[in-house]
């Protein structure tokens, strides 16, 4: 009888974790700043009730469920994945591979920087100081950003996330030259 | 998306009942199997008492010989003897007709016969580890073998993880560790967190064609480059790789070691000193660290944020190798537990865990090692889940047609790092069928990608717009089909048919044994007892029921008929037994006369 309980409350836990957004299921306010070491603490704890390494249950549900946790984390992980997962909280949908009007200054510069990553022609000690300056310039755009929704500037949140989407992009070609 | 399914909930097991699970490490040279016994991990041993069993497998044309056994066959019958199979895993290779997948079920029938020989009972379930780096493919093929040695799979658990829980239990400690797996054929390199019992890889990286038996190789080029002979036979070869791999073995205890080999029938001593091992393995342990270093990127981490290093893999005791982590690190390898049973105690741990024997709490958030994509236009591949993911994990993409009215596409699932298709491996080929006829780009393909936490992938596809689902069944591209498995499993229970057979066949054979040997000693003392005609029809069938025992040619021991070699033998045996039962008294008279004689009629 005992099983029979555990298991249905754990089914309707399952159930409550697919609806809720990213935010909703780790119990963080819905902001841009966020405690990293929270949100793993988080994790542990959401995992141990639904990884299904320790759920006595149907293995289908609670790797849906443990999946959906896990997306989230490397969503409220990712300041991209957050800041629009944060936007869509707001009613901001974003969809980055279609949407990329930005100011032509901008564009100029991630040419530029496109240039010399190819000019680095493959020579780590160059790529990781031209990770090092985008790193640089994306915290400065991350600082602008949180400040952003705390204002409720969401049309800014918007342009901003976009920018954001051309840093990560920089940056994910660094290091996948580097791998190389 | 399948629907949440609610099954009628089955009965939980009785929270006082121990099931009995064990974890099994399969080896590229060596495998283990442990299980947890009165809350400590154990490592079981054959009778024998060894508790490494070399992933060595001998196939003769009736009998398959695994572990010490078969080691002798690898330089008295290389071609019928299977080594570093797990190298070949995923592969769609044959090795001399024996799949990789074939010659891993039988490494593990073995080991589950050793803990059922050790435990007296069959375990449950059994964890099974694997490279980190191991692709689908290979884990699906590790699975397939797994399933028709007959063992429960609970969960496929990445090696270098393993070897940290055994650790980080060990210890109870919190921190980051880097583990450093270098195993007979394969190089994983792992960093993971323990915080609380929780244990959360962060990133792992690799190389599943890299190991010990490759430092193996580079001393054995080496030797024959020094004396400019190469080897004429596959069984020069193999003596020659085998003492490669004992100099390597000694170079970590000695300065120098050497070598007395017999090839083209000229002996051969050749002195090989730490420094010349140290040339060669320069540029390989030089790679191994480029991976380390791919890893703590991908971590976000630098060296100075690992606090240890565990080391893994009997190839680990190299002198040199363990030199340059120390200097590279600024900081000693752990090494307090043996890098040979640490991975089988971590799945032993990790076995007991999921069979529901632990209070406290133990969990592992284990990442998928390669990115995960799709082939699109023009032959480029599309991420979809990127390397280091946290498993499970699920991602959707949507797709949609390009032609009016067109009611069917092909999905190409690809694994691996690189841009390009040609460059990834190609793990499954599907068409989507059954698309309602629309106008181009009207259709809305919803594709979900799964990967469990054994790291295997599964793919489920739904239109979107009807929502007509395409159920999809994944088949790796180089693993089994699935008669190959049936054919493998039917072969399974005759060789366990074979074994009962044998076993009989045995028993009957000792019976017989001894009866000869009896009645041999009686003729030999009382032969006077017998006519001649009553002598030569005992020795015929003496003669008889030798040529059955020596002579015996075992292919016929299939099955218990008339004629099978067994019933022969009981026959002849009966028989035996009826015709000396008239010289068997007549010896008891002889007895009873002898204890009679010189004893005066009242002492009776």
């Amino acid at each position: 009888m005992w099983g029979k309980f555990h298991r249905l409350k754990l089914m309707n836990n399952i159930k409550q974790i697919l609806k809720k957004n990213c935010y909703d299921i780790f119990e963080i306010e819905p902001q841009f700043a966020i405690d990293t070491a929270l949100l793993s603490t988080k994790l542990h704890q959401l995992q141990k009730e639904f990884h299904p390494d320790n759920a006595i249950n149907n293995e289908l549900s609670t790797n849906l469920a443990s999946a959906h946790i896990n997306n989230c984390y490397t969503t409220l992980k990712n300041p991209l994945n957050r800041s629009i997962a944060l936007l869509e909280v707001n009613g901001y949908l974003l969809d980055l591979a279609k949407d990329t009007q930005l100011p032509l200054e901008f564009l100029g510069e991630q040419m530029e920087l496109h240039e010399l990553i190819d000019e680095a022609n493959g020579n780590i000690s160059a790529l990781e100081e031209l990770e090092q300056t985008i790193n640089d310039k994306q915290k400065q755009l991350l600082v602008s950003l949180s400040d952003t929704f705390i204002n409720k500037d969401f049309q800014e949140a918007l342009n901003l996330t976009k920018q954001l989407g051309f840093y990560t992009r920089l940056l994910n070609s660094i290091a996948d030259k580097i791998n190389e | 998306m399948a629907l949440l399914q609610i099954s009628e909930p089955d009965q939980i097991s009785e929270p006082h009942h121990r099931n009995i699970a064990i974890g099994i490490d399969l080896g590229t040279t060596n495998s283990l199997v442990a299980t947890v016994k009165s809350g400590i991990a154990t490592v079981l041993k054959d009778y024998n008492q060894n508790e490494l069993t070399p992933s060595v497998v001998h196939y003769a044309s009736n009998k398959i010989t695994v572990g010490h056994e078969a080691l002798q066959f690898r330089t008295t019958d290389p071609k019928n003897t299977m080594i570093s199979a797990k190298r070949f895993m995923g592969l769609d290779v044959d090795l001399t007709s024996k799949n990789p997948v074939k010659v891993s079920s039988d490494i593990l029938s073995h080991l589950k016969q050793i803990a059922i020989d050790s435990l007296g009972e069959t375990p449950i379930g059994a964890v099974i580890t694997v490279p980190a780096y191991f692709d689908d493919n290979q884990r699906q093929a590790t699975k397939q073998a797994a399933e028709i040695a007959g063992l429960n799979v609970l969960r496929l658990l990445n090696e270098p993880t393993a070897a940290a829980i055994a650790y980080g239990l060990e210890n109870t400690e919190s921190g980051t560790f880097l583990v450093y797996d270098l195993g007979g054929g394969t190089f994983d390199v792992s960093i993971l967190s323990l915080n609380k019992g929780v244990f959360e890889v962060l990133a792992v990286n690799g190389d599943t064609h890299l190991g010990g038996d490759d430092f193996d190789k580079l001393i054995y080029d080496f030797i024959i480059n020094k004396i400019g002979v190469s080897p004429i036979s596959d069984i020069e070869e193999a003596t020659l790789m085998i003492a490669s791999r004992n100099i390597k073995e000694a170079l970590s205890m000695e300065e120098s070691s050497k070598v007395n080999c017999k090839l083209n029938n000229t002996l051969y001593s050749l002195e090989i000193t730490q420094n010349d091992f140290w040339d060669l393995s320069k540029s390989l342990l030089n790679k191994t660290l480029m991976l380390v270093k791919k890893a703590l990127r991908d971590a976000k981490l630098t060296i100075n944020d690992i606090n240890q290093i565990i080391l893994v893999g009997g190839s680990t005791r190299m002198t040199n190798l363990r030199r340059l982590l120390h200097d590279c690190f600024h900081k000693p390898p752990l090494t307090s537990l043996n890098p040979d049973t640490v991975v089988a105690l971590g799945a032993a741990i990790q076995a007991d865990n999921l069979a529901g024997n632990r209070n406290d709490e133990l969990l592992l958030l284990d990442v998928t090692p390669l990115s995960l994509g799709l082939e699109t236009m023009g032959g480029l591949a599309q991420k979809i889940i990127p390397r280091n993911s946290t498993i499970p994990v699920t991602r959707a993409q949507d797709f949609t047609t390009y032609k009016d009215g067109q009611t069917a596409m092909t999905i190409h699932i690809l694994q691996g790092e690189r841009e390009l298709v040609d460059d990834c491996r190609s793990l499954a080929k599907f068409s989507l069928k059954g698309i309602p006829p629309m106008t181009a780009g009207v259709a809305k393909i919803r594709v979900t990608f799964q990967i469990d936490a054994d790291g295997l992938l599964s793919v489920s596809a739904v239109e979107q717009n009807t929502g007509v689902m395409s159920s999809i069944e994944v088949k790796p591209s180089f693993g089994l089909t699935p008669e190959q498995i049936t054919s493998m499993l039917n072969e399974s229970i005759k060789y366990a048919k074979d074994d009962i057979n044998t076993r009989l066949f045995n028993e009957a054979k000792i019976d017989a044994i001894s009866l000869v040997e009896a009645i041999e000693q009686a003729l030999q003392t009382d032969h006077e007892l017998l006519t001649n005609n009553e002598e030569q029809q005992i020795l015929l069938l003496i003669r008889q029921i030798k040529t059955q025992i020596e002579g015996i040619n075992p292919k016929p021991l299939l099955e218990d008929n008339a004629q099978s070699p067994r019933t022969i033998l009981k026959q002849l045996s009966i028989r035996l037994n009826e015709v000396t039962s008239g010289f068997a008294s007549k010896r008891m008279n002889k007895a009873i006369k002898a204890g009679l004689s010189g004893k005066k009629i009242e002492e009776i």
